[in-house]
């Protein structure tokens, strides 16, 4: 048995499809979150049916004329593949609203269960819905449901009211028959009167003591955080808190202790095997595997507590509200506040970021978000964050608020181009976002978020970064002519033949060694592979512990070991976070882009400003703090100028095709 | 006696590695240990959205029928 699960976006799909499966799809207190259907089999302790009844989450829609590309998932879904019944979930605090949609499933002639939703909150309004008139009135049956209760949140009652319709025949209280579809005036007619009788519906079943229309204390909040000038600080003390907390006070706590477990376990190790080993596999095993993974995996505490802070923000409704602040911006260089939905998305990973930009319509729009979106440092670029503002920075909360506002500059930045380059400056776009209430955030769901994204990290580490950090340790010990390389020569390596001539291109950025080069070149694969590459070719296990730092170095001075001044690390950090993401990520820019002009066009553009972003800030940086200027400062230049030029010319050549345009139109 | 039971050890580990990424590619996950792969999209869905967002309006009519 196959059931659907519909409704208008934010209605609370996702969380009811989870406490009914047991699954731990991503949710979010906003609309747009879901793009794509998934299907999970429901819990056996729910039903008493023996057979298995398979639950498929829907994206949000609010209508069955689809406008966006979920919303054609959802309309074909329930269309071409017959569900045997539908579940519509119903937000309660918002029942005018819901219920076009809900008149239009009627109308497929699938048995319907209603699923009333966030009955908590309809009860903290003090607002009842006469649910025997409602389900009288509809032909259905209406469910109260808390979804996102453990208990008494009405979800067994709704499976035993799909199982007892799913062999009836729904009727529909709403019909348009006599509607001409090929006139607009006649679909316009149609769509009032379906309106009126939703409007009816309501006034019948539902009686309210707080007016819509009246200021609420949710209101009032709104106009303090999504407030035209106040609102922009406000979110950089929000993002500074959330990394102070996360890398500066509770997560270095958790990591001092996970840091202990793995120093404990590299001892265990290095006793077991004692001196008879041969050096070079020892170096692999204790190196190569335990020190490369160890390194990467030292950082978990700290991304833990950034993640269970971001979804504590996002479960409370505030990100919603960051997107309203952003839209003032965006829209000035061609995005749309719907941009920033992608953005958000992207900080656990680019991939699901880059695929959320599915629910922007315009074209150029969702390209360029596509394209863009990377540029917001993800969960694995959150270790590189973390070990470059923790050994050159003493741990400032200020390199990781500083890289997410970086990232929004340049992504702001890149739209400008973009628009130029496609002649399209002068085009406007209205963004029109439902904004969730705000809602004390569930410590639950941030929990199994958190434990969720945390294991992702541990396989990843496991798998991906340990084999990486194996065929570096490999290459590190051998050169070319496949022999051990001497104590001191390392340069003569494999690992150091292939980065060289890369390091050679990175001299103007301050950062112009091999081991560097390497670590950098690895991140393409995983970007947590810098870490576990600079671990494995300093020797260094866990970067947690500056002590051990210091140690290596052999003195005091921890920058020494990489050879970094703190103005060149920051350089580094920002080549590593806006130059282009990992493979993967690619490859879903490849997919949703569409176009091979764009996708090249896009990674060159990545390439380019994470090149030039490197050397403003190793240039001006090195000027600033010593009063000269830094290494192949006049050949980085003329990259950097070249670069420049072949941008100017697109933007010319952009230019010349929207004045082409205009004077068509004018014509 | 020892270096040999070391390199099994390690050729162990790199092989469970191996093994778990090949079998979240059979089952269709772009990144090993992502919760979110296995939903990531192929190109040819990709695609195919786009044709569907040619068609903005859908008459529910014919869904009727």
């Amino acid at each position: 048995m196959k059931v659907a699960l519909a409704g208008n976006p934010n209605s609370g799909k996702t969380t009811l499809f989870n406490a009914i499966t047991g699954k731990v799809e991503h949710v979010g207190n906003w609309s747009g979150v879901t793009i794509s259907k998934k299907e999970g089999q429901i819990k056996k302790n729910i039903h008493q049916s023996e057979g298995e009844i398979i639950a498929v989450d829907l994206p949000g829609a609010y209508s069955m004329s689809p406008f966006t590309s979920e919303e054609t998932i959802t309309r074909n879904f329930v269309h071409n593949e017959k569900p045997d019944v539908i579940i519509n979930i119903v937000d309660s605090t918002n029942l005018s609203r819901s219920l076009f949609f809900t008149t239009q499933l009627l109308q497929l002639g699938i048995p319907v269960v209603i699923a009333l939703n966030k009955n908590d909150l309809l009860k903290k309004k003090k607002t009842t819905i006469d649910i025997v008139q409602l389900a009288e009135k509809l032909g259905c049956p209406v469910v109260e449901t808390t979804a996102t209760k453990n208990s008494d949140n009405g979800l067994d009652k709704l499976i035993v009211k799909v199982l007892e319709v799913q062999d009836d025949k729904q009727t529909a209280p709403f019909d348009d028959q006599g509607v001409d579809l090929t006139d607009v005036k006649s679909v316009q007619d149609f769509d009032t009167k379906r309106f009126e009788f939703v409007k009816n519906l309501v006034n019948e079943t539902e009686t309210r003591q707080v007016k819509s229309s009246a200021q609420t204390k949710q209101d009032m909040a709104d106009r303090i955080l999504a407030h035209k000038w106040l609102g922009l600080p406000i979110f950089a003390v929000v993002m500074w808190s959330v990394f102070s907390i996360s890398q500066t006070h509770l997560g270095p706590i958790f990591a001092d202790i996970l840091g202990g477990w793995i120093d404990g376990l590299y001892t265990l190790v290095e006793s077991l095997l004692g001196d008879s080993v041969s050096p070079f596999l020892s170096a692999l095993l204790l190196d190569g595997i335990i020190g490369g993974v160890g390194a990467v995996i030292g950082f978990l505490p700290l991304i833990m507590v950034l993640f269970f802070l971001l979804a504590l923000l996002e479960d409370s409704g505030y990100m919603a509200r960051v997107a309203i602040i952003m839209d003032r911006f965006f829209k000035k260089v061609g995005l749309s506040g719907k941009s920033i939905i992608p953005m958000v998305i992207g900080t656990g990973c680019a991939i699901p970021g880059i695929m959320a930009t599915r629910t922007i319509q315009n074209v150029r729009q969702r390209r360029t978000t596509a394209m863009l979106t990377p540029f917001i440092p993800c969960g694995a670029k959150l270790p590189v964050i973390a070990l470059f503002a923790g050994v050159f920075f003493n741990d400032a909360a200020w390199v990781g608020t500083l890289m997410y506002f970086a990232g929004i500059a340049l992504i702001i930045f890149g739209a400008l181009v973009v628009v130029r380059i496609t002649g399209e400056k002068e085009s406007r776009t209205f963004f029109i976002l439902e904004l969730p209430e705000y809602r004390f955030p569930s410590v639950q769901r941030a929990v199994v978020s958190t434990l969720s994204r945390a294991k992702a990290f541990i396989i990843k580490a496991g798998t991906i970064i340990l084999l990486c950090n194996a065929a570096v340790q490999i290459m590190q010990t051998f050169n070319w002519s496949l022999q051990v390389v001497a104590e001191g020569a390392e340069n003569t390596s494999i690992l150091a033949g292939i980065s060289s001539p890369f390091a050679f291109l990175l001299i103007p950025l301050g950062f112009g060694v091999w081991q560097l080069a390497a670590a950098a070149i690895t991140g393409f694969i995983a970007k947590e592979n810098v870490v576990g590459t600079l671990a494995v070719v300093y020797g260094i296990t866990n970067f947690i512990n500056v002590d051990e730092l210091a140690l290596v170095s052999g003195g005091s001075d921890v920058a020494s070991i990489m050879g970094l001044t703190s103005v060149a690390a920051l350089s580094y950090l920002v080549f590593n976070l806006f130059t282009p993401p990992c493979f993967a990520a690619i490859g879903a820019m490849n997919a949703e882009l569409e176009n091979k002009k764009w996708l090249w066009g896009g990674v060159a553009f990545q390439f380019g400003i994470g090149y030039v972003a490197a050397f403003v800030t190793y240039q001006v940086g090195t000027l600033m703090t010593t009063g000269s200027l830094g290494d192949g400062m006049i050949y980085g230049l003329i990259v950097c100028l070249a670069l420049v030029a072949i941008l100017l010319s697109f933007i010319k050549k952009g230019d010349k095709e929207e004045q082409r345009k205009s004077a068509l139109c004018a014509a | 006696m020892t270096n040999i039971i070391v390199a099994l050890v390690i050729l162990c580990i790199l092989a469970l590695s191996i093994v778990k990424i090949i079998s979240d590619k059979r089952k269709g996950m772009k990144c090993t240990g992502c919760s979110l792969s296995g939903e990531c999209s192929s190109k040819k869905s990709a695609k195919k959205t786009k044709s569907e967002q040619l068609k903005m309006v859908i008459p529910i009519k014919e869904l009727i029928k």
